[in-house]
């Protein structure tokens, strides 16, 4: 007799987990309790829009009464720095040394005029363990409404915003980034290919209320995460959002911090085979993603 | 909850020359990747070598 399928309608939010620097988390969900946590995330963003239409206030206080971070990317300094998306089959590669040089470059120039309180909150986002979950699974919890979290972590928030803002004013460039997103424990590794291409299908829309840490090559996410037990996912994503946190062509290390509150649309799943830098091939279930958020 | 730390202003300023990372306690949240017998680096759990270059 086959074996029945779940039997209460289930939605699936990448971004809801409590997960690490190194993999977001999938959980499953119900799906009325993701219907209104989507309601509520756009309610926050119509209120960003009412903020953005008040008249009277500078643009400071804008900022300080938004919910979520706007987009300061500077334009595109050229088509040709634009990145798209591979095609599902292309091997990804390393990027190249001259890209890693101008980030890297780019990110320094930032780096030394950003104000100390703002380098400091990013710094401890990035380098305390304890402090990514703390303040990632507070902003999953209110779906990304800032104003829910106790002063002093709204504080280092939006010193963490103005700090990636400061590099997305500086950057004429797109990315396409990569982040490990670990399916639940309870999905068979057997059926993870199935359960990606269900409950990830082109065209759907994935938020992330979370900051996002994510790498410029794929086999450098996949050497963050142990897939051994065939779980983790990787999201490939193209944007013009977020801070250079890699290093110049010395290093394997092609860091990039995402803002919070970003939008996506899904472009769509495939098992994308990647090059490491000594020739070796691996493969990894890839799930595309787009940018969607709105310029508000 | 611990709030947001304080660091010595010597400390930040430090940083202004530094590509600081995302901390190496990443490589610690996950289980060791092998090293390949060969002593190849780079290779995560259950991929394997290459067999020919083919569609690049």
């Amino acid at each position: 007799m086959p074996r029945s399928g779940r039997p209460e309608p289930y939605a699936v939010d990448a971004d809801l987990g409590s997960g690490t620097k190194a993999s977001k988390a999938a959980q499953v969900l119900d799906v009325d309790l993701h219907e209104a946590r989507s309601e509520q995330r756009a309610g926050l963003k119509d209120l960003d829009a009412m903020v953005e239409s008040m008249p009277g206030l500078t643009r400071m206080q804008r900022d300080r009464e938004r919910l979520m971070p706007r987009s300061t990317t500077a334009e595109l300094g050229d088509e040709r720095m634009a990145r798209r998306l591979p095609a599902p089959r292309a091997v990804r590669k390393p990027i190249s040394a001259r890209q890693r040089n101008a980030r890297s470059k780019a990110r320094l120039e930032v780096q030394r005029s950003m104000p100390l309180t703002q380098l400091g909150a990013q710094y401890e986002l990035v380098s305390e363990p304890q402090r990514w979950s703390e303040l990632n699974d507070q902003l999953s919890a209110a779906t990304g409404d800032v104003q829910a979290l106790p002063d002093k972590d709204q504080e280092q928030i939006r010193r963490i915003d103005r700090s990636i803002q400061s590099y997305e004013r500086a950057n004429d460039r797109g990315h396409v980034v990569y982040s490990n997103v670990r399916m639940p424990w309870y999905i068979n590794p057997g059926n993870v290919r199935g359960f990606l291409q269900n409950n990830f299908k082109a065209g759907q829309q994935v938020s992330f209320d979370r900051y996002t840490f994510a790498t410029h090559q794929l086999h450098e996410a996949a050497m963050l995460a142990d897939d051994s037990d065939g779980r983790t996912a990787v999201f490939e994503i193209e944007t013009r959002r977020g801070a250079y946190l890699g290093a110049s062509d010395k290093r394997d290390v092609t860091h990039h911090l995402l803002p919070r509150g970003l939008d996506f649309e899904i472009v769509g799943v495939s098992e994308a085979p990647f090059r490491y830098p000594n020739g070796r091939l691996g493969t990894r279930m890839v799930i595309q993603l787009r940018d969607t958020t709105p310029e508000l | 909850m611990a709030g947001p730390k304080t660091y010595s202003p010597e400390f930040l300023e430090s940083l202004r020359t530094q590509s600081f990372e995302f901390h190496p306690d990443i490589a610690q949240q996950t289980a060791p990747l092998p090293r390949r017998a060969d002593g190849a680096d780079y290779v995560a759990p259950g991929d394997e070598p290459a067999a020919a270059e083919s569609d690049d």
